[in-house]
């Protein structure tokens, strides 16, 4: 399999050179989806950031991020921008702040067409609709602003937006936050929609009914180390790393028992 | 109605009634008839004549539009130059931002009024050494607001995420970062407005600003201070004027203002 995406030996510093994320590398083949699962605080946001290249500057990203033959950390601002939206995406958190609040729902998804594509007008609205439709947008919100709309329908818009770029690498950050379960189950039917499109996801969540649920890759993040890489069924069917299996009995349906203290401080013990 | 829509209409009906006095028969407003000064108001005229026979109303509703057009200007003039130079503190952080900052600062401790009586004092005087001060004086305000906004517009998540969704830099700016300035940037130059033309009547009592045979709004009440006893509409009708436009642009500030905030008061 083609990796579209490899992250080798990353380490990102902040300004005192506190190490925030340590010798993390994984690898994604294309067309299929990479989990980087992690609690908040463990740095997988901050993964994120570095891939987009929209890293806050007070930070230093080290290590080599090998993305269609370049490595995106010795990248120009002006060659990065390149990458964006035709060969990059990142679908943001919080649906409601990463929209723009003066425009409609149809209006921004078919900005995605136009300017991206180099689509005509016509063609851009058809394709809206269409992509609009096949997400379940309901037709009487087109004309609405996203501030009207409720936080399935914003994600949902979200979503569409990916969909609609021609980009082939997708970065999802959180697109299972602050939706509730049935919502939860749409959103994963749509991630394998995107999937089957033939784009190849990062997905960044601390929700692992996603992966339990959509097939991938899956990387456990813990005080920005990688503890833990490999199939997702492989990992959370029979988990070897202590913290993968506390995160896994603090899922509901194991009883929801919360991660002990005192694990946590022995893997800071010898972690750390 | 909303508030904004009351103001807009004050100023039209203002406006509009300026037009027809400047219609009307007699609607000189240079023309003198010494026989007939002070008039209170009669067929020939309706809102009376001033101490030398002119028409009162004709002065009025062509000392309105002077004051319109030159508060118009000064509110654009000083808009332009505000929006530029934020955008330019905005996007180039470093020196020119700080040097900028630092001009600002020593320009907001200037006041208006007196720069424009020192102005026209150094040149011939006229209505443009008034746009001049009030322009200079006016655009620290934009300056702030527009470089404060745009840095945190710039930040936004929206404006990122529309960045590396990969949108060209000119349908960056005009559709996701300018338009998030107009509501606050409109409220300001609405009330901004209304304050202009306050400025522009005081310096006209002061005897600055338009030269005297044509009309304004300020100077005619100060030409009409000695007459206030025998003829007080000399006094009241012009500050009438300047009081309603006044008052019609902050409530169109205000009812903008509402708007945006959902109706809180700032």
């Amino acid at each position: 399999m083609i990796s579209s995406l490899s992250v080798q030996h990353l380490f990102i510093l902040d300004e005192k050179k506190k190490p925030l994320v340590q010798n993390v590398s994984f690898s994604i083949s294309s067309k299929s989806v990479f989990f980087l699962i992690g609690e908040t605080g463990s740095g997988k946001s901050l993964i994120a950031q570095t891939i987009a290249g929209t890293l806050p500057k007070r930070l230093t990203a080290k290590g080599k991020i090998f993305f269609e033959k370049q490595n995106l950390l010795l990248l120009k601002d002006s060659e990065r921008q390149k990458l964006w939206g035709k060969s990059l995406f990142l679908m943001p958190q919080e649906p409601f702040s990463a929209l723009n609040p003066l425009l409609s729902v149809f209006h921004q998804v078919r900005e995605i067409f136009e300017y991206t594509k180099g689509m005509k007008r016509n063609q851009a609205n058809e394709s809206t609709k269409d992509i609009l439709s096949i997400l379940g947008i309901p037709y009487q919100v087109f004309k609405e602003k996203p501030h009207k709309l409720s936080g399935g329908i914003a994600q949902r818009v979200l979503l569409a937006m990916a969909l609609a770029s021609p980009a082939k690498f997708i970065l999802l950050d959180e697109p299972t936050k602050g939706l509730d379960s049935s919502r939860k189950k749409d959103a994963i039917l749509l991630i394998k929609e995107i999937l089957n499109n033939g784009k190849t996801l990062l997905c960044i969540t601390h929700d692992l009914s996603l992966p339990l649920a959509i097939e991938g890759n899956i990387g456990i993040l813990f005080r920005g180390i990688l503890v833990e890489e490999g199939k997702s069924k492989d990992i959370l069917g029979s988990p070897t790393h202590p913290y993968t299996q506390g995160l896994l009995d603090a899922l509901p349906e194991r009883g929801l028992h919360p991660i002990p203290e005192e694990l946590l401080e022995k893997l800071e013990r010898t972690w750390l | 109605m909303t508030r904004k829509q009351k103001g807009a209409i004050l100023i039209l009906i203002v406006l509009i009634l300026g037009l027809v006095f400047l219609f009307l028969r007699n609607s000189n407003p240079f023309a003198q008839n010494l026989l007939h000064t002070l008039e209170s108001s009669s067929k020939s005229h309706i809102l009376g004549t001033d101490h030398l026979g002119r028409d009162l109303g004709a002065r009025i509703a062509k000392g309105a539009f002077n004051s319109i057009l030159l508060s118009a200007i000064c509110v654009l003039g000083s808009l332009f130059i505000g929006l530029s130079l934020g955008s330019l503190a905005a996007y180039k952080k470093s020196n020119i931002e700080k040097g900028l900052l630092i001009f600002t600062d020593i320009v907001m401790a200037f006041p208006g009024i007196v720069l424009a009586i020192v102005l026209s004092a150094l040149t011939q005087g006229g209505p443009c050494a008034v746009v001049i001060a009030l322009i200079f004086t006016g655009w620290p305000q934009y300056f702030r607001m527009v470089r404060n906004l745009l840095k945190g517009i710039l930040g936004s998540p929206y404006v990122e995420a529309a960045q590396i969704a990969g949108f060209p830099t000119p349908i960056l700016l005009g559709k996701y970062v300018f338009p998030k300035l107009v509501p606050t940037i409109g409220v300001m130059a609405a009330l901004a407005w209304g304050k202009t033309i306050l400025e522009i009547s005081s310096l006209g009592f002061l005897g600055i600003g338009m030269a005297p045979p044509e009309p304004e709004l300020g100077a005619m009440i100060s030409e009409g201070m000695s007459y206030m006893r025998t003829a007080p509409q000399v006094v009241f009708l012009p500050g009438t004027v300047i009081f309603l436009f006044v008052f019609a642009f902050l409530l169109l500030g205000d009812g903008k203002n509402r708007n945006c905030t959902g109706g809180y008061h700032i």
